[in-house]
C-alpha cells in the first residue's frame, strides 16, 4: 500500500493571532502542524500497519519550519518526508493543494490522507482540490479507514453524530476529522534521531493556482458577550445559580 | 453566464437540512439584486422537493443518489453547473457541502470560501466576512 | 494486574551452599517443606532496565508503603509492585506505572535502598518507547513544552509578560548586556499561571527592595523538563537541558536563584551530568540569607496562623527545611504551626514525577488527590494560611481547599506573605 499524507503548517492559534494589513502578520506568529493532520498521520501510520506499505508525508514549507513536524511524523511511523519548498507564508489553500498535487501525481499513490480542514481558515479545500486535480474520488469527514485490496471501507461523520459506512475504490483522497485512535506520542529521542538521521526530500512548487479572492480586511472578532464569574462560597454560588435559573424560567 | 443563485441542498432520511432552507433565503436576497433567480437544486432519489420557497427548484431524480455520494453527487452538480452557468453556488459548510465545493471549484475555476455573512458589492464581485484564524467561537451554525 | 500467575509449588529438599548441606530445623529456611516459587522475569525484566536495579533488591519488609503517599489515598506502595510483578503485572503496561510521584519518602527509610526515585523513571522512559499506554495529560504536557518551551503550552514570546504586574523594574539578562551577581530563574508556572505570577510578581518586589543585583532571561527561558524526565520523556529532558546550559552560559552571573524546587534539583543534581555545575540556590535559602536586611522591611503584621508544607523537592530531595520557616518566622504577627507529617516525612503535594499533569488520571485510581489529603491535613491544625514554597503547589491546593470545603485556608507562597507584610494588604 502507497500512502501519501498532505498535511498543513497553520499559524499557531495558542496566541492572540496578529493582524497586519489585511493578513495574518506571519513574521510575529509560531507556525505549528494542523491538528487534524495529526490525525491524518495517525490514521496513514495505523493502515500501514494493518495492511504494510509505506508512508509519505508531504507538505508545504511556508516559512522554512517545516522540517520539526516532518521529523516528528517520521518518528511516528512515516516512512519519507518530502517539503514543497513554498517559502511563502500567504500561500493559500488552492494554491498549495496545486502544488501538493503536481508533487503527488508521480507517487502511485493508493491512498492519499488530508486534515479534513485546518484550523486557520477552516475551508476543507486542501483535500477535495488535491482529488479534483489527481482525478481520484474524495471523502471527507473521515473518522476511521480499512484498506482491503483495491478499495477501502471508511466511516464518514454527519452532524448529528450520524455516521455512514463507505466503501470506496482505490486511489483515494481521505479528509481526516478525526483518527480512530488519538495520536500517538513521539518520544523525544526518536524525534532527534529522525532530526539527525533522516533526508527530507525538497521539491519546487509546480504549476499555479489562484482562489480569486482577494482579502479586503481582516480584524479581530467583536467580542459581543461575556462570562459572568459569580463570586463566593459554594453555597452562595450555588444559590446565586438557583436564583438566576429561576429568573429565566429554568427552573 | 446567467444571474441565477444555485442553492445545493441537503436532505438525510427525507428531510432537508436548516442550512438548506437558510441559504434559499439568502439565495433570493442576492438573486433579486443580481436581477437573477434563486434556484433551490436537489439531488437524491424519493425526495419530496417541492418544499422550498426559491424561484424554481431543480431536482436530479434517481434511485443511485438516494444516499449521499461525494463523487456523484459531485459530477452531478458539476454537469448542472456547467449547463446552466449561475453566478453563484451555494454549498453548506457541512460534511456534504464540503466534500464537494472545493473539489468542483479546483476543476472548475469557481470560488469557493467559507461565509458567514456575505453582501453583495460592485458588479461581480460578492463580499463575504469569514472568521480567520484566532476565533473559536463560531465553528459551526 | 493482568497475566498469568507465574507461582509453581515446589518441594524444597535440600538447601546445598557451597557443597554443605544447610537443611535442618535449626535453620527453618531450608528445612524440608513446601514453598511456592515465582518467576522472576518480570522484576528482572524493570531491573535489568538501566538505572532501575535496585527494584530488585526489594525483600518485601514493607516499611515503604507505611509511609507511601499513594497508599494513603489508594492501594499502592513500592513494595507492592515487586510482589505484583512476581504475580504477573508487567509494569509497564500496569497504571500503577503512573502513580508514583517520585517523592522519595520510600527511599528515606528503605533498607535495601531500593530507590523509586530512578526506577519509575527508567520504567516510564522504557514504556514510552515501546509505544505503550501514556495518559493523555501527560503526553499534552510533553508535547506542549516540546513545541513551547513550557508545560503549560504558553507562546515563548509572552514568558516575560508577567513583569508588568510586578510595579517594580525586572531587567532581562539580554537588555542588561552586563554581569549580574544573582541570575533569577523564574520558571513556567510562575511565569504563566495567574496564581503563578502572583508569587513571581512578589519575587520581584522583594529583590528589588533588598537591592539585589540581580535580572532574568526573559524569552530565552525554557522549562526546566525535570518533571518530564522523571514522567519517563529522558529525550525531552536532554533537548531542554542543552538549550537551557546554551542559554546559561551565554551570560555571566554569580548565582542562579530558582523560584521552584523542581528546577533547583534539574540544575543542582542532574545538570552536572550534562557539564552544568554553577551555584543554585532556591529562593527561601537565598532570602533567608538576606534575613536582617529583609526584617526591617516586614513592616506590616500579618496575623495568621500559618501551616507551611514541605515540597518534596525542596525538602528530602535538596535537605532545605528550616530557610523557609526561617522567613515565615521573620513575618510579624505570624503564628506557625506544623502539620503532623512535617520535613523528612512530608507529605507529597502529588505534583511530582509528572503528577502534575496526571490528575485525571490518578483520580481514577485513588480515593481522593493527595493535594485534597494534604489540605485536610492543614486544615486540621487550625491554620487559616497554607504555605507553600514550589510554584506547583498553589494551583493544586488552592482547587483542594475548595474541593474539600476549606477555602477559609488561603494558599500562599511564602512569596505572597513576605510582599504582604513588607506592602501591607493590597
Amino acid at each position: 500500500m502507497n500512502i501519501v499524507v498532505a498535511i498543513k503548517h497553520i499559524p499557531s492559534i495558542a496566541d492572540d493571532l496578529p493582524v497586519k494589513g489585511n493578513n495574518v502578520d506571519f513574521d510575529s506568529v509560531d507556525f505549528v502542524l494542523n491538528e487534524c493532520d495529526e490525525h491524518s498521520i495517525e490514521q496513514a501510520v495505523l493502515v500501514k500497519e494493518a495492511v504494510g506499505g509505506t508512508v509519505t508525508v508531504i507538505g508545504v514549507d511556508m516559512i522554512g519550519e517545516l522540517d520539526n513536524a516532518l521529523h516528528l511524523a517520521l518518528a511516528k511511523g512515516a516512512d519519507k518526508a518530502v517539503k514543497i519548498t513554498g517559502d511563502d507564508p500567504a500561500a493559500d489553500s488552492h494554491m498549495q493543494a496545486k502544488w501538493l498535487a503536481e508533487a503527488i501525481k508521480g507517487m502511485g499513490a493508493n491512498i492519499v490522507f488530508a486534515g479534513v480542514q485546518a484550523s486557520n481558515d477552516l475551508d476543507g479545500q486542501i483535500g477535495p482540490m488535491i482529488a479534483a486535480y489527481l482525478d481520484m474520488p474524495y471523502i471527507g469527514g473521515v473518522s476511521s479507514v480499512e484498506a482491503t485490496g483495491d478499495s477501502a471501507t471508511v466511516n464518514k461523520e454527519f452532524a448529528g453524530g450520524v455516521g455512514a459506512k463507505y466503501s470506496v475504490s482505490m486511489p483515494l483522497v481521505a479528509g481526516v476529522q478525526v483518527c480512530v485512535k488519538p495520536p500517538r506520542y513521539a518520544p523525544m529521542s526518536k524525534v532527534r534521531q529522525m532530526a539527525q538521521t533522516a533526508t527530507i526530500e525538497k521539491v519546487a512548487p509546480s504549476g499555479d493556482s489562484s482562489s480569486g479572492l482577494v482579502f479586503k480586511k481582516m480584524a479581530p472578532p467583536v467580542v459581543t458577550g461575556h462570562a459572568e464569574m459569580i463570586e463566593g462560597s459554594s453555597k452562595e454560588v450555588a444559590k446565586k445559580i438557583v436564583e438566576l435559573l429561576k429568573s429565566k424560567g429554568l427552573a | 453566464m446567467s444571474n441565477d443563485v444555485f442553492v445545493i441542498t441537503e436532505h438525510m432520511d427525507g428531510k432537508f437540512s436548516d442550512v438548506s432552507f437558510e441559504m434559499v433565503g439568502k439565495a433570493k436576497e442576492l438573486a433579486s439584486a443580481l436581477g437573477g433567480q434563486a434556484v433551490a437544486v436537489v439531488v437524491g432519489g424519493g425526495v419530496s422537493s417541492n418544499v422550498f420557497a426559491s424561484d424554481s427548484t431543480i431536482h436530479v431524480d434517481d434511485a443511485a443518489l438516494s444516499n449521499f455520494n461525494p463523487e456523484a453527487y459531485g459530477k452531478v452538480i458539476e454537469a448542472l453547473v456547467k449547463e446552466k452557468s449561475p453566478r453563484l453556488v451555494m454549498f453548506g459548510w457541512t460534511a456534504t457541502g464540503m466534500d464537494m465545493a472545493a473539489w468542483l471549484s479546483a476543476g472548475r475555476a469557481c470560488h469557493w470560501r467559507r461565509m458567514r455573512k456575505y453582501r453583495r458589492g460592485s458588479d461581480d464581485e460578492l463580499s463575504g466576512i469569514r472568521r480567520q484564524v484566532g476565533s473559536r467561537r463560531c465553528r459551526r451554525r | 494486574m493482568a497475566g498469568p500467575i507465574k507461582a509453581k509449588f515446589v518441594e524444597k529438599e535440600h538447601a546445598i551452599v557451597d557443597g554443605v548441606d544447610i537443611s535442618g530445623h535449626w535453620n527453618r529456611m531450608f528445612e524440608q517443606r513446601v514453598i511456592t516459587e515465582y518467576t522472576p522475569e518480570l522484576i528482572e525484566k524493570i531491573a535489568d532496565l538501566p538505572n532501575a536495579e535496585s527494584f530488585a533488591n526489594c525483600y518485601q519488609c514493607a516499611k515503604c508503603v507505611a509511609v507511601c503517599p499513594v497508599d494513603v489515598v489508594g492501594n499502592y506502595g513500592p513494595r507492592k509492585l515487586y510482589r505484583y510483578a512476581q504475580t504477573g503485572m508487567d509494569l509497564t503496561e500496569a497504571p500503577e506505572l503512573w502513580l508514583c510521584t517520585t517523592c522519595a519518602n520510600c527511599l528515606r527509610v528503605c533498607p535495601k535502598e531500593v530507590n523509586m526515585v530512578k526506577i519509575m523513571p527508567a520504567a516510564r522512559e522504557e514504556a514510552i518507547l515501546q509505544g505503550k499506554f501514556v495518559p493523555a495529560e501527560l503526553q499534552q504536557a510533553f508535547e506542549n513544552t516540546a513545541k513551547s518551551g513550557n508545560p503549560l503550552g504558553q507562546p515563548q514570546r509572552k514568558r516575560d509578560a508577567w513583569i508588568q504586574s510586578a510595579g517594580v523594574p525586572v531587567p532581562i539578562i539580554k537588555d542588561l548586556g552586563r554581569k549580574v551577581s544573582v541570575l533569577w530563574y523564574v520558571g513556567s508556572y510562575p511565569s504563566y499561571h495567574p496564581r503563578g505570577i502572583d508569587a513571581a510578581a512578589a519575587a520581584a518586589r522583594i529583590f528589588n527592595a533588598l537591592g539585589i543585583d540581580f535580572a532574568i532571561l526573559g524569552k530565552e527561558e525554557k522549562d526546566d523538563a525535570d518533571s518530564q524526565r522523571l514522567a519517563g520523556e529522558k529525550g525531552l529532558f536532554e533537548m531542554m537541558t542543552e538549550q537551557n546550559i546554551e542559554t546559561f552560559n551565554k551570560y555571566e552571573w554569580d548565582e542562579m536563584v530558582v523560584t521552584g524546587p523542581h528546577e533547583l534539583n534539574a540544575f543542582k543534581n542532574v545538570y552536572p551530568k550534562y557539564g552544568f555545575e554553577r551555584p543554585v540556590v532556591h529562593y527561601s535559602t537565598f532570602l533567608a540569607r538576606y534575613l536582617d536586611q529583609l526584617k526591617p522591611l516586614l513592616k506590616h503584621s500579618v496575623k495568621k496562623k500559618i501551616t507551611y508544607h514541605d515540597p518534596c523537592y525542596l525538602g528530602r530531595h535538596n535537605g532545605e527545611y528550616e530557610a523557609p520557616r526561617k522567613l515565615l518566622e521573620a513575618i510579624p504577627g505570624v503564628e506557625l504551626v506544623e502539620m503532623q507529617r512535617n520535613r523528612e516525612n512530608g507529605y507529597c503535594c502529588g505534583g511530582g514525577g509528572g503528577g502534575m499533569w496526571m490528575d485525571s488520571f490518578t483520580a481514577k485510581h485513588t480515593t481522593m488527590r493527595l493535594s485534597e489529603k494534604r489540605a485536610m491535613e492543614a486544615a486540621s491544625t487550625g491554620a487559616n494560611v497554607l504555605a507553600v514554597a514550589c510554584p506547583f503547589e498553589v494551583s493544586r491546593f488552592t482547587d483542594a481547599v475548595k474541593s474539600t470545603g476549606n477555602e477559609h485556608v488561603d494558599v500562599l507562597d511564602i512569596l505572597e506573605l513576605l510582599d504582604r507584610s513588607m506592602r501591607g494588604e493590597q
